[in-house]
């Protein structure tokens, strides 16, 4: 039900920035912008339920919880990256938004590259 | 966080360009470019806190 509420918004929020198009073009990016804050917001709150169950299984994973923290945080990492490259590009800095999209990716490598380290040590343990 | 404000944002925005075009047909040019960048600065004052509120949500859930 919640979809068709944010559709209906984000519908209704596009036809009054696209009205600001000609008129005062800094204004429709302000909606823009407001407009997919207020979206994410509505998401980003319903999913601390799922986070609550993630930490439940903390317990079957028995001390490698560091893995879904940084799973977590690449999750966080791309959301943020993904909102703010796309108000740079309805903005029409799309050299901006390409930036910010590099730069997250760059981060979730780092991060992933600690879990890519404890596999490979586990691999020669085994080798060894 | 509801939609009212993105009708507010409309509205500031109508007012606006009404006011800096009558200012820029009486003359007065520099008084609309003023009106304008009030009117912006007005919006932007209400949209920074919702946008905060945003990132320290994000930053507590997924513990960044």
């Amino acid at each position: 039900m919640i979809v068709i509420k944010i559709a209906l918004i984000g519908i209704a929020g596009v036809v009054v920035a696209n009205f600001f198009k000609n008129v005062k073009s800094e204004y429709s990016m302000l909606i823009g912008l407001f407009l997919s804050v207020l979206i994410f917001f509505s998401i980003i709150i319903k999913l601390t339920g799922l986070l609550e169950m993630v930490e439940k299984t903390e317990s079957m994973l028995q001390g490698n919880y560091r893995f879904m923290e940084i799973l977590i945080k690449m999750l966080g990492i791309s959301y943020i990256c993904e909102l703010s490259s796309g108000i740079c590009k309805d903005a029409g800095y799309s050299s901006v938004a390409a930036q910010i999209v590099i730069f997250g990716k760059i981060t979730i490598m780092i991060l992933g590259s600690s879990i890519l380290f404890t596999l490979m040590e586990m691999i020669d343990t085994y080798l060894r | 966080m509801d939609v009212n404000l993105i009708f507010r944002i409309a509205a500031v925005g109508i007012l606006v360009s009404v006011i800096s075009q009558i200012l820029k047909h009486s003359g007065r040019e520099e008084h609309a470019f003023l009106t304008s960048l009030a009117g912006l600065i007005l919006v932007l004052f209400w949209i920074v806190p919702y946008i905060y509120e945003l990132f320290e949500t994000i930053k507590k859930l997924f513990s960044l």
